[in-house]
């Protein structure tokens, strides 16, 4: 029952399916994720073409964001490692925000309400967590952590240890696809509702404000929800990853 | 590619250029956005240290100089203060020498004048002593009718001119 794609989506997909389909899947969340990377890179080469002192129109946005995301790092993982950790944590910021943006625009789908995506995103954060891990601590620092303080409960801690690892890019990818997903399939039912009322208008003219005004509110959540989602997601990935390389505490 | 599963669905393929997509998003990102804006940052914040410790020097620089001017300005008018006063001092030692001078002026002008009116008077007495003596002479031997040797004239006219002086004079 996957959703069509709304036709001008599904003619760039068909189009772009003629010339790369020998060598790559497209479908029309890969093609709306190269969208949004084109879009970001274009606003980033437009900002930093004329990076000033005082800043103006994109660079203020994109500073806004970097910074945000910057503070949100630095008070968890210290200066040194926040810079370090930035560029990941920007491009996630800036990727998920706008991919779960574009997806109120009507007629297009956002990358994000795919699993497919949230899972490479997630994917990556779970192997830099346990790769930056393994690096600070040194493979048997690392896996010691997994046995836990008290070596004779190690055959109990291991696999929740364990689970407790995979568990996270599961619920960090299932979060953010399931938010998105649902928003837009509560819009898509609610402009299908619109059709089927409209054909019956004189029946339903009381309930036709259901259709007709709940869109509008269900937007203003959407946003609301893209931008919780974001930083959830990213306020997340960098807890995992500053755990990881912390000292053991627990 | 159509068609694979429903809404919840993983395909290997679609994830893996997912993937990629997000990898090559993240370099070009790194290159072209975060590169040169943290350079940006670290710059402003860099120059907005510099102009508030600048800020900071110039201030004290500031309050130097303006200590300074305040010195010299106390300087001058202690000076000034001095020259007033000495002025005034040398002022009053003039109008001094001016005032004594002048008394000394004066007094001599004054001396000079009552010593020549004395001497006026002293000729005037002298001659009016002699033409009274002639006059009284002339006028008794003509009323006597009768010749009185001149000395006892003289002694006349002397107790005479003695008792006017004694009524006229004082």
């Amino acid at each position: 029952m996957e959703a069509e794609a709304p036709f001008l989506l599904q003619f760039l997909v068909d189009w772009l399916n003629q010339i790369l389909g020998k060598w790559i899947p497209i479908n029309a969340t890969i093609v709306m994720t190269w969208l949004v990377s084109i879009g970001i890179i274009i606003l980033a080469i437009v900002a930093c073409s004329s990076l000033k002192m005082i800043p103006k129109g994109a660079q203020n946005l994109l500073e806004i964001l970097i910074e945000q995301v910057l503070q949100l790092m630095e008070g968890m993982m210290g200066q040194k490692k926040a810079k370090f950790f930035l560029p990941l944590m920007g491009t996630l910021a800036l990727f998920i925000l706008v991919s779960n943006l574009i997806g109120l625009v009507p007629g297009l789908k956002a990358p994000t309400g795919d699993w497919n995506t949230t899972i490479a995103l997630a994917l990556i954060v779970f192997i830099l967590t346990h790769f930056f891990g393994i690096k600070g601590k040194g493979l048997i620092g690392y896996l010691k952590h997994f046995v836990g303080p008290i070596w004779w409960l190690a055959p109990l801690m291991v696999p929740i240890h364990f689970i407790g690892e995979l568990a996270k890019p599961f619920s960090l990818s299932i979060r953010l696809f399931a938010n998105m997903m649902s928003k837009h399939m509560a819009l898509g039912c609610l402009a299908l509702l619109i059709i089927i009322f409209s054909k019956k208008a004189i029946l339903f003219a009381q309930t036709l404000f259901i259709p007709l005004f709940l869109p509008p509110v269900i937007m203003m959540l959407g946003v609301l929800t893209c931008l919780i989602q974001t930083f959830v997601f990213v306020f997340l990935a960098i807890v995992y990853i500053s755990i990881a390389m912390e000292e053991e505490e627990h | 590619m159509e068609g694979h599963g429903g809404v919840i669905s993983i395909s290997w393929q679609i994830l893996l250029v997912e993937l990629a997509s997000f990898l090559i998003l993240l370099f070009v990102l790194g290159k072209f956005l975060f590169k040169p804006i943290t350079k940006l940052l670290e710059n402003r914040s860099n120059q907005i240290k510099n102009t508030f410790e600048t800020i900071e020097v110039e201030k004290q620089n500031i309050e130097k100089i303006k200590q300074d001017y305040q010195n010299q300005l106390n300087e001058l008018n202690k000076k000034v203060g001095e020259i007033i006063q000495e002025a005034t001092r040398k002022g009053d030692i003039q109008r001094q020498e001016i005032i004594a001078q002048s008394q000394k002026e004066a007094n001599k002008l004054v001396e000079r004048a009552t010593a020549v009116i004395e001497k006026e008077k002293e000729k005037a007495i002298l001659e009016l002593k002699n033409q009274t003596a002639e006059l009284s002479i002339l006028a008794a031997s003509k009323i006597l009718e009768r010749s009185i040797d001149e000395s006892m004239a003289y002694q006349l006219v002397d107790d005479f001119i003695e008792g006017m002086n004694k009524e006229t004079l004082h």
